[in-house]
């Protein structure tokens, strides 16, 4: 087993990972920025270095200080957590330079799916089914030639992207040529790679994903799907449940299946998501993300497996000691992000210093946050504060649950995501579980108008 | 009209409001920068800083003694050099008081002026993160 681990992120995550150490008897060193020097992390881990000042390119993604405070606490392994350096190739080589264990999938398979088209190639390849598209598209007059072929509507997609960031979707010819030139800019500027793809418009499906697990001898399982349809305009997840409702049985088998075979083909190890868009039996692949999820924990609920412990072990060279058959999912749950956001003002993220801080408790309750009455919400972060997780035997139960856990949520001090949550879960499309990824676009058109 | 304050009585009385502002607070430093003027406070040690009550009974400016902060810009290890300084020294500018090593490299933690080495806040061998204080220099 690793002995000491370097956690190379921030907040709930980064607390996250820090537990896990603790309850495998494990060493955690924190890192943490000038702007996070009185975080949860940072005080509950055994040792924490500052790593550089608040901006992000001078902390979090200072890999010469991440790695020397690795090197100095004498870790043997290194856990990114996600976003950040999670998803950096060239970050786990550099880990392996130093002896550092990278806790996660090895540099070639990161950088394979990190490639979102390379991604969807490889898993052609492995008999996955992927959306109509094309690989990396160089020019305006490329992008229009590859519409017209595939057939409009098409979407627009940044090939090092994610949250939405570098995504546009094309209706029409004559929208072609601004929504390409704003993907790549907008591309470039979140991900210095203003590369773009495009693919076929899936109308109304739903984003389902598929948790894996696989040991570095060859086992491989999944722990079941996550519906993550209830996503912003700017397409990223607020809201997620495990199992998926009203999904077809024929969609769930295929897309564990095909899960489960992209993971063999590609030799891949540790925890990964793989991506579809579904819709009725049809199920295709987006994406895979080489590292532990936001929405992991409506897993570990259902399946009584901690997911990042699972991380751990499996860095330390141990086998998974159960198969497929070994796995059943029990009861659903859902978990609401409760992001420093003002939801009336589109999404627009807050900072600040938080008053009063309050958490819900009870049967089937489960909160993982870094923020107390009082603590800092810095301007240079992601404004996630808090997941609210609710467990229970049936989606009613679950449901009900977390309507009471959120009205229990009390966090004075800025503008969150709270409310509109409870306004979701009271739908009748989130109630019979038949909402698409277009769900809280539409409800929030319509409550405008 | 004119103003019957000279522009020195007018700086002296900013840096005596300043001063009064500086000793009700538990500020260890503080520094004011403006394109015409500047104002340094320093406590000499956190034990003298006077509660607020005696803040308000004591209203002479404290001592402005430029203090440099050496701090470490780098995660790494803290290594003394054979010329190690020893406290109350008489330092020259640029003079190399100790070096950090990360990931082979080493980074030279040098005297930014000359001046009384008044602290030394590192040990030899000691891992020291980003912005870590090391050593403190009067200036002069």
């Amino acid at each position: 087993m690793l002995r000491k681990v370097l956690v190379a992120n921030r907040g709930e995550i980064a607390l996250r990972i820090v537990r896990a150490c603790r309850e495998l008897g494990i060493g955690s060193v924190a890192i943490f920025s000038e702007a996070d020097r009185a975080s949860t992390h940072v005080r509950l881990a055994d040792e924490a270095f500052c790593v550089g000042p608040g901006p992000v390119p001078r902390s979090y993604l200072n890999v010469p200080n991440i790695i020397s405070a690795a090197m100095v606490s004498g870790c043997d392994a290194i856990h990114p957590g996600y976003g950040f350096l999670a998803e950096n190739a060239r970050f786990a080589e550099i880990c392996a330079d130093h002896g550092l264990k990278f806790i996660g999938p090895r540099p070639e398979i990161i950088t394979a799916m990190g490639d979102k088209a390379t991604a969807k190639r490889v898993m052609a390849d492995a008999g996955v089914a992927t959306t109509p598209g094309t690989d990396i598209l160089p020019t305006v007059e490329l992008a229009r030639e590859a519409a017209e072929q595939i057939g409009y509507p098409v979407l627009l997609k940044a090939t090092a992207g994610g949250g939405g960031k570098g995504m546009r979707v094309v209706e029409r010819p004559e929208d072609l040529e601004r929504a390409f030139l704003g993907a790549t800019a907008e591309a470039e500027a979140s991900f210095k790679d203003g590369r773009v793809y495009m693919e076929k418009l899936i109308r109304d499906p739903r984003h389902i994903e598929v948790q894996v697990l696989a040991d570095e001898h060859g086992q491989v399982v999944h722990l079941g799907e996550r519906d993550c349809s209830i996503q912003k305009p700017s397409h990223q997840k607020l809201i997620e449940e495990a199992g998926a409702p009203n999904l077809t049985e024929r969609a769930r088998a295929r897309l564990h299946e095909m899960a489960i075979l992209a993971c063999r083909h590609v030799g891949y190890s540790n925890a990964g998501t793989l991506e579809f868009l579904s819709s009725g039996d049809d199920v295709f692949f987006m994406e895979m993300n080489t590292r532990i999820q936001v929405e992991h924990p409506v897993t570990e609920m259902v399946y009584g497996i901690d997911l990042v412990k699972e991380q751990i072990r499996i860095a330390s060279g141990e086998h998974l000691g159960y198969t497929q058959a070994d796995l059943e999912p029990r009861g659903h749950a859902i978990e609401c992000r409760i992001n420093a956001e003002d939801a009336r003002n589109n999404f627009a993220p807050q900072a600040g210093t938080l008053g009063a801080v309050l958490f819900p408790g009870g049967p089937g309750i489960r909160i993982d946050t870094h923020i107390f009455s009082g603590a800092s919400v810095p301007p240079y972060y992601d404004s996630m504060l808090a997941k609210v997780i609710a467990f229970a035997n049936t989606r009613d139960q679950a449901i009900a649950r977390m309507e009471r856990a959120l009205r229990e949520t009390l966090v004075e001090g800025v503008a969150t995501t709270t409310e509109m949550c409870l306004e979701i879960l009271a739908t009748e499309g989130f109630r019979s579980g038949t909402y698409d990824i277009g769900f809280l676009p539409r409800l929030l058109t319509q409550r405008v108008g | 009209m004119t103003s019957e304050y000279s522009p020195e009585d007018a700086a002296s009385a900013r840096a005596q409001r300043l001063a009064e502002f500086f000793v009700g607070t538990p500020l260890l430093r503080l520094r004011i920068e403006r394109e015409d003027e500047e104002f340094e406070f320093v406590r000499s040690s956190p034990a003298h800083a006077p509660h607020r009550s005696e803040a308000a009974q004591s209203p002479e400016p404290a001592a402005e003694i430029p203090v440099d902060v050496l701090r470490a810009d780098v995660v790494g290890i803290v290594r003394f050099g054979r010329n190690a300084p020893a406290l109350g020294e008489e330092i020259v500018e640029d003079r190399e008081l100790a070096a950090i090593e990360a990931l082979g490299i080493r980074t030279s933690v040098r005297a930014r002026s000359m001046g009384r080495l008044r602290a030394i806040l590192c040990e030899d061998g000691a891992a020291v993160d980003y912005g870590r204080a090391l050593f403190e220099i009067e200036r002069g």
